[in-house]
């Protein structure tokens, strides 16, 4: 089988996005249930409709159902798993023993283990895989040869975190934001307390001159998918319910056409894939730990770095070929007479320069508002959901 | 059943818990009442009472040949209190009459938990440290399995594998606090200084104020034990501590000699939920 790239998807758009660009699968947060609660998520109609999409293009939907709950929320899971299965979900993830033993009692779902159960040996794979566990997200703080030794004694299913933001804690041993900020981080309410400012004191004296900071760098494993990929790694998954269209469109691009590469024995540079990622990584990022290398490089000790994705244009809807002209909805302001390139699934990027806008008819001097539609030229022939973005420099 | 760490075998003889807990050197943390495998052999042979061996890290590949040995070492040790569930098998195979005691620390938060552990050879589990009083009624009031609780101490709220103390001190240049059990980290529009620890384990943060949970031991009845945490505490407070929940100390003796107000954790705490 090959490596599944397993993208994240806040809401339906986001969803058809990162199939459009190359996953293979997406995992989406219900309306109960999920973490990254401030991500829109999807109503069961939503779900059921973001399963037919995937399934039509052979592709995958796992649901998220990753909270630990307490006693009063228990009632609510066995329903909610059972009309999961009902609608043709094609898994869930789950870290709470409770949710666990329901779903393996009351439904056929595959079941992935989250990492928030930060699984980091071969003994406690194993431990998931004899309770029926179907495949078990490792632990983020393993080591490539970690990952190697457990791949190569067991035969569960494994799934490796490869890009995103990352908790600096073992995943769910921290209630750092229940403390601080009466919100449960295993409820969906993480504060990302690890994010902020610390002073350090001893003997009742401050002793620190920079401020002290304990947050993750975000996860770019680019340099490690190929052995991931080669060591028969079942799913790379990308972390950001909570990220745009253009990321999300942007990260399953650049892993589908990495992964693709290497089993085409065509693989380039790393560099020629970071430089796909573009604009899309908007936080300063590492190689996290599965490098092996548990040091300063890895923590984010700059100011948050967090960059808009102005250079996210707009998303194409339709194109007309006699005319030579596209139909895009607006994402952040535009001029004309500026370079652009293309985004488009499976194909390579191209640019063009913008030479009119047009709304409702008339040529207007820029793309103003977001979600406008607006008509642009374009000689090179476009499709629905091609994307339309900032020339990288 | 109350359990209290010991720091050293001297020990064994002055404290009044029901249970022993011990902390072994390289393989338990976060702890400051580390003694070696040998001083753990001796105490197993001795103690009149059960021990148990706190092991709450979670562990790589590489440590298992270590804990092997370990447990091979220690055959006769009472239980384990654990957090990886990985060392199901391995007490299975070398000390399978140990109880296991499972320790998340806020995993456990309903009696719906337990179904899940019921077929695995698990003696207990251990409520979560978040827990609102009303969610502990909820938890025990229908359940036949066995629990553990927090009573007492610093509760560990952060749990790290990154070094945090030694990269800053490779970042800036500065002296290294790893290992350095007097220091504290303080949020900067906060007023609460949170003791903080790093060791070849990983790096911890702790709550500000220590727990004291002693009013509402009837809300714990059904918990079979009830965990006196030692780290960060002086040993004369310890054993007085020990002593008031064993029924040896008045509790107006003890408010008058600590004059602390008991920390209830979250008790009685609303933690919101986002969805």
């Amino acid at each position: 089988m090959k490596t599944e790239l397993l993208m994240p998807a806040g809401n339906p758009e986001k969803l058809k996005f990162a199939l459009m660009y190359g996953a293979d699968a997406c995992y989406i947060g219900g309306k109960v249930l999920s973490l990254r609660a401030q991500a829109s998520n999807f109503t069961m109609d939503d779900i059921q409709e973001a399963c037919l999409f995937a399934h039509e293009r052979g592709k995958k939907v796992y649901v998220t159902v990753n909270v630990i709950p307490r006693a009063s929320e228990i009632s609510l899971v066995k329903d909610y798993l059972i009309e999961l299965e009902k609608i043709g979900v094609d898994g869930i993830i789950v870290s709470s023993p409770s949710i666990l033993k329901i779903a393996k009692d009351n439904t056929n779902l595959h079941i992935s283990l989250s990492t928030q159960a930060s699984a980091s040996n071969l003994n406690s794979v194993e431990f998931y895989k004899n309770k029926g566990i179907h495949r078990v997200v490792l632990s983020r703080e393993l080591s490539l040869d970690e990952i190697e030794y457990i791949r190569n004694n067991t035969d569960e299913e494994l799934e490796v975190f490869i890009h995103g933001g990352m908790c600096s804690a073992w995943s769910g041993r921290c209630s750092l934001s229940n403390y601080m900020s009466l919100r449960d981080a295993n409820s969906g309410g993480c504060a990302h307390s690890c994010r902020w400012y610390y002073d350090i004191y001893k003997n009742n004296e401050k002793i620190n001159t920079e401020i002290f900071k304990i947050g993750a760098k975000d996860l770019c494993a680019i340099p490690q998918i190929e052995r991931l990929v080669k060591m028969g790694i079942d799913s790379l998954k990308v972390e950001g319910r909570m990220k745009s269209v253009s990321y999300v469109s942007t990260v399953a691009y650049t892993y589908r056409r990495l992964i693709d590469d290497i089993y085409d024995n065509q693989k380039r540079s790393d560099d020629y894939y970071l430089s796909l990622l573009g604009e899309s990584v908007n936080r300063e990022s590492s190689t996290g730990l599965i490098d092996g290398i548990n040091d300063e490089s890895k923590t984010l000790y700059s100011k948050e770095s967090s960059l808009a994705t102005q250079g996210f244009y707009a998303v194409v809807l339709d194109y007309d070929k006699n005319k030579k002209e596209a139909l895009v909805e607006v994402r952040n302001y535009f001029e004309p007479q500026e370079e652009v390139e293309v985004l488009s699934p499976g194909e390579d990027i191209k640019s063009f320069t913008i030479k009119y806008i047009k709304r409702d008819g008339e040529i207007v001097p820029c793309a103003r508002h977001a979600l406008d539609k607006v008509i642009i030229n374009s000689d090179i022939k476009l499709k629905k959901y091609d994307i339309i973005r900032r020339k990288a420099k | 059943m109350i359990l209290a760490e010991i720091k050293s075998k001297s020990e064994l003889n002055i404290i009044n818990s029901d249970a022993i807990v011990i902390n072994i050197a390289h393989f338990s943390s976060p702890s400051d009442s580390l003694i070696s495998i040998n001083e753990a052999k001796e105490i197993i042979k001795e103690s009149t009472k059960p021990v148990f061996l706190k092991l709450l890290p979670l562990y790589k590949d590489e440590d298992y040949k270590e804990l092997e040995n370990l447990f091979k070492e220690i055959k006769g040790i009472s239980g384990i209190i654990f957090q990886d569930l990985g060392l199901i098998s391995l007490k299975n195979k070398n000390i399978p009459d140990a109880l296991m005691i499972y320790d998340s620390n806020n995993f456990i938060t309903s009696s719906a938990d337990s179904s899940f552990f019921k077929d695995d050879d698990v003696e207990a589990l251990t409520l979560s440290t978040t827990l609102s009083l009303k969610e502990v009624d909820e938890v025990l009031k229908d359940t036949s399995f066995k629990y553990m609780v927090h009573t007492f101490g610093y509760i560990e709220m952060f749990y790290s594998y990154r070094k945090h103390f030694t990269n800053y001190s490779k970042e800036y240049n500065i002296i290294n606090l790893k290992d350095d059990y007097d220091v504290y980290i303080k949020e900067e529009s906060r007023d609460e200084y949170f003791r903080t620890l790093e060791n070849d384990r990983g790096f911890y943060i702790f709550r500000d104020k220590k727990i004291n949970l002693y009013d509402f031991l009837d809300h714990f009845k059904k918990c079979d034990y009830l965990l006196l945490d030692r780290i960060f505490i002086n040993d004369e407070e310890y054993f007085d501590t020990v002593n008031l929940y064993k029924g040896l100390m008045e509790r107006s003796e003890y408010i008058s000699k600590y004059k602390e107000k008991f920390d209830t954790g979250f008790l009685f705490k609303i933690v919101k939920k986002t969805y």
